[in-house]
This record gives structure tokens, sequence and C-alpha cells, in this order.
């Protein structure tokens, strides 16, 4: 049977055997459409035990932060020149669950990105890491959806047990005055990494090669590589000592290369590829066994292009840390471009909007511009302002519709710049006229 | 484009519910969670019903709200089910327990990912394109879960039932 054959059979069952739906559910959809609004209204939400305080924001709002007066000194730092547009809360939005308050310090957004940053303070067991990886959470904001986004520590005090944590989004269209909705499930006190780098060479990964310690300076090592009965490969690492093995996660990165050095697979690299191991403790060390589904076919000539290595000595905390808040949008200044633009081959442009932090091109793509395609406002007294493209705002935008397609690249600025003050635009060195009578026009 | 009425837009959500159902049922763990995942997306799609630039094209762009809806549903509940949870001693299969053995509950044994891919593709009749937009991913994407789905789903059927499909 070919796949042709496979797939026919497959649809054939798939029409007949259907899948169980509940009793009355049909009726339960029909009730629901009787009850849709004639206005649009807020989506209830309808999780149990989150505090739902609404905080009115004006632009950008700070608050004390509460316990620390270092993390209020990190904290006016980091916003830096956009503390002027900050505006004192009374109250600040918090929530605490299992001991451990967050709590809302700034929120800020424009249509194009949203950042909030909010103190976490408590028992957590440990401390959390600088940078990445030990918050799980999500932003979001009525009605839609961060597609890409990141949340990360950005200054402990492991004297007071708190810290403050910077999350933000960015999206085609971040709707202005709607709620946003800032949610931590999971924190990973003194969690670490280690990471080891190969894909230039790549190193050789062969079945029954013993234990080796992997080049770089973390050292990383991999004690096994095998092919199991069912002829899946497994590499197995081990942790250094202390780590827990329910705290212990792994990603690897294989290729397989062509004689001339092509790499014609990979495992583990494809965004949304499930990572499959298991952590074990054995004769007083933990190990991470990570298994690669391989098809007939794949099964030699593998090497090792990149690992990472996540653990840590104290549990993670699992609750939930709900944050509902409104925000309103920092003041834009939008230009329609001259017509649909061909910016290339694959990119059209039609709108640019400029707010006191960012500058955003609107149209459609196959690909956002990235932060290779350099930025640069130019304001009335001929001085040029840098504005840099964040590298998390790399979409691919081939599994979407073209109408939904907005933004094709944003960039943000260091400082706040006075948006009036901006006479023109200059997007990888194309010239973008905002003044006069050439406004709208692309050079 | 012509607006889409009221009464056009319940019709048309009656007609798709089931399969809005399925796209929800691929993602979470139980019915109820499926089914209200299924109301928000009605919801959130008549809000939002000005987006719909292509009325010919209403069936995926309610799945694709469906599937956020599903995804932002198991976020917030904090099930983020990692396999080490699942599987066993390296080498070994999870013994998952079978519900039935239809297509469905077949199904329900792969991984979430490949779940979801291979409902589109089986029970919705969807190419890769259309697929990869409603899942917002690229067509790469959906063609490697498609193959490693297939795969594992032969696997299973070849243990289940016997039948005779051979290597793909």
């Amino acid at each position: 049977m070919n796949i042709n054959s496979f797939d026919s059979e497959m649809r054939r069952r798939a029409q007949q055997e259907d899948c169980p739906v509940p009793e009355g559910f049909q009726t339960r959809v029909t009730q629901t459409l009787n009850k849709l609004p004639e206005k649009k209204r807020t989506i209830p939400r309808r999780l149990a035990g989150r505090i739902a305080a609404v905080a009115a924001a004006a632009l950008l709002v700070t608050s004390a932060v509460a316990a620390s007066p270092a993390l209020q000194d990190t904290l006016e730092s980091f916003l830096g020149g956009f503390l002027p547009y900050s505006q004192p809360l009374e109250e600040g939005v918090s929530v605490t669950d299992q001991g451990v308050t967050v709590r809302l310090v700034s929120a800020m957004a424009d249509q194009g990105m949203a950042r909030v940053i909010v103190e976490v303070s408590g028992d957590l067991g440990g401390t959390l890491p600088l940078g990445t990886g030990g918050v799980s959470a999500w932003l979001s904001w009525e009605g839609g959806s961060a597609d890409i986004g990141k949340t990360e520590c950005i200054a402990v005090d492991p004297e007071r047990g708190t810290c403050l944590v910077e999350s933000r989004l960015w999206s085609d269209s971040i709707h202005a005055g709607r709620n946003m909705e800032f949610q931590i499930w999971k924190l990973f006190p003194n969690q670490k990494e280690a990471e080891g780098s190969y894909f230039d060479e790549g190193i050789p990964l062969e079945p029954g090669q013993g234990s080796r310690t992997l080049p770089g300076k973390d050292g990383i090592e991999l004690v096994s590589v095998e092919y199991d009965s069912g002829g899946d490969l497994h590499l197995k690492y081990k942790l250094p000592e202390g780590a827990l093995p329910e705290e212990c996660r792994v990603m690897s990165t294989l290729y397989q290369r062509g004689e001339n050095g092509d790499v014609l697979r990979a495992h583990g690299a494809e965004d949304g590829e499930e990572q499959n191991f298991t952590a074990f403790e054995q004769g007083g060390r933990v190990y991470v066994d990570q298994k690669f589904t391989m098809l007939e076919g794949e099964r030699q000539d593998w090497s090792l292009a990149g690992v990472v290595l996540t653990y840590s000595d104290a549990p993670h905390l699992e609750g939930n840390w709900t944050l509902e808040f409104e925000v309103q949008a920092l003041p834009e200044r939008s230009i329609e471009l001259d017509g649909e633009t061909a910016w290339s081959e694959t990119t059209r442009v039609d709108g640019l909007t400029l707010t006191p932090w960012s500058v955003r091109l609107t149209g459609f793509a196959q690909q956002t511009l990235n932060e290779d395609v350099p930025c640069f406002a130019i304001l009335q007294d001929g001085s040029r302002v840098e504005a840099h493209g964040e590298t998390f705002y790399h979409i691919d935008f081939s599994g979407r519709w073209e109408e939904e397609i907005t933004s094709v690249g944003f960039w943000e600025f260091n400082a706040p710049v006075e948006t009036s003050e901006i006479t023109a635009v200059e997007i990888g060195g194309r010239h973008i006229a905002l003044t006069g009578e050439t406004t709208g026009t692309i050079a | 484009m012509k607006k889409i009425e009221r009464e056009q837009f319940v019709q048309l959500v009656e007609a798709h519910s089931r399969s809005m159902f399925r796209a929800a049922r691929a993602v979470l763990d139980c019915d109820a969670d499926a089914e209200d995942a299924v109301g928000e997306a009605v919801l959130l799609a008549w809000q939002k019903l000005e987006t719909l630039k292509r009325p010919e094209a209403v069936r995926s762009w309610l799945l694709k709200i469906t599937v956020r809806c599903a995804y932002s549903q198991r976020r917030k509940q904090g099930r983020v089910v990692y396999l080490d949870d699942l599987e066993q001693v390296a080498g070994t299969v999870p013994a998952l327990e079978l519900e039935g053995t239809d297509l469905w509950s077949t199904l329900r044994q792969l991984p979430e990912e490949q779940r979801l891919v291979l409902t589109l593709y089986y029970y919705e009749d969807l190419p890769v394109a259309e697929a990869a937009r409603v899942l917002g991913v690229p067509q790469g994407t959906i063609k490697s879960r498609l193959s490693r789905g297939r795969e594992r789903l032969r696997q299973i059927l070849c243990e289940e039932d016997g039948y005779e499909y051979q290597q793909l």
C-alpha cells in the first residue's frame, strides 16, 4: 500500500467512523449562537481563583517596587528614557498563589509590541536565574494572542527574595485600550543551562561509542549513543551533581550530512518538533536519555550539531498567577505610503506607523524583515536616530492568509523619540519621506 | 465583500461545529475542555467577523480560531505535558490505554502535533497549504509532522488491527 492508498483508506475511515461528540453538543452550540451579543463585548474569562483586578494605565505606569530599593533603582535604570512617561499607581495589581506574589509594576504597549514588568516575591525555594528560561509566562490581549514572546528575569534581589520579570510580545495588531492578560504558570528557581554548539563540523555519533566530554566551556558529558530494538536513536547525557531528575530538560539538534557536507536531514531543529527524553537517577547520578524516532533509511551517519541541557537542584513551582489590566497605547503617527509599493519580489508595503519607541512598516510579506535591515529616523535637525530590529520579531508568514498580514518590519528605539520631529525614515537604505509634497514616497 | 449577517454566521458555525470540536479535541484532554474552547471560538469569531476577508475560507478560519482557543485554554490551565512524563525507561513505547480500535482512538495515541495535523488532513481533508494556515506554521512543518505521524499511525494500526499496511 503506497502513501496515496494509505491516505485514501484513512480518509475513508475518518468519514465512516468520525470522532465521538458529546451528547447535546449541537444543542449547546445553538444556545451559544442564540446568545451572541449585538455589540462586541468582553469575552468572559472563567479562570477560577483569579484576582480580576483591572488597573487603568495611561501610557506607561510604574509602581514602587514593594520590598526592594535595589530593584527600584534597577527598574528605573532599565526603563531609562521611558521613565518620564510613567505614572505611579496608588495600588498595584497583584495576585498571590502558594506564598508567591506577582505584582504589576509597569505596562506599555503600541500596536506592534507590548512590554510588561512584574515583581515576583516570596519563598521560591531558590533564586530565579537572570535571563530567559526561569519563568513560563504568557502575555496576551483580549481578542488576540501573541505569535512571539519573550519573558526574562531582568533583576534579582536575593536578600529580599524579590525579582523583576519582563515579558514582551510582538504581534500584527495589539488593539489599544483592550484588556491585557499576563499569566505565569511555572517558576524555575536555580535553573542552569549547559550548552554546546557544533553546527559547523558536528560531533559524529557512533553507536557504541564510550563516554566523552563534549567540547566547550560547559563540559557536557555524552555517556552513550545507541539504537534501540525499534531502530530509534538514544543519546544519554550525564548531568552535574545535585541536579534533580524532574527538573532536567534536554534539546539536541542532529544533522545527517551528505558526502559533500550538505545537511540532508535534521532532527530536533524544527520549530515545534517534540523533544523526547527521560531523566533518571542511576548510581547516585542523574542522566537524561533523549530519543530520536528514526524512519528506515535514516539510521546512520548522524552528527550532533548542538545541545542544551537545562537543570536545577530546586523543584519548580506550578501555580496560577494571572494579572488582568488595561493599557492605553502609546501615541502614534501613521503615514500611508504611496500606493501598494513593491518593496521586493515577496514584500509589499502600504503604511508606516511611528510611536515614541518604534517604527513599524505594514503591508504583506512572505517573511518579516529581520534585524539585519537597518532603520533610522531622521529628525528635523538632521540627526539620525537608530532603531534596532528585535531578533524575536522574525515571522515566517507562509502559513498565513495574505489578508492577515499587517506588519512586515518592526524596529525599536533605545530611548523615546518625539514622533512629530521625525521628517523621514530610512529602512534598508531606502528613504521614506514623512513631510512635504513627497510624503509617503519611497526612494 | 458582502458582509456576513448574523443569520449567515449562525448557519456557518452550525455547519462546521463538529469540525471545530474535532480540532479542539485533538489539542485538549477531555470533551468538556474541547466544548469550552469551541464556545470561546464561536464568540471570538463573531467578534472578529470583519477580519474574514474570504467567506469561502470560513471553515479554515473557524478551525484556526478554534485551535488558538484550545491552546490558550491549555496554557491557562498550566497543562504543559512533557513527553518524559509519559515515557518509561528509554527504549520502551509508552503503554497508553486504548479507548477503542477506531481511527480516532488510534490517533489519540500520537503526539499532539502529529495528532492535530492528521486530524486536519484526514477528517477535514485539508491540503497541506490550508493546514499550514490553520496552524500558523510553515508548510514544511506540516509535511514533516504528516510524514512522521503517518508512519507512527501505520505502525500502531499494524499492531492493533493486524492490517497489512506495508512500509510507506
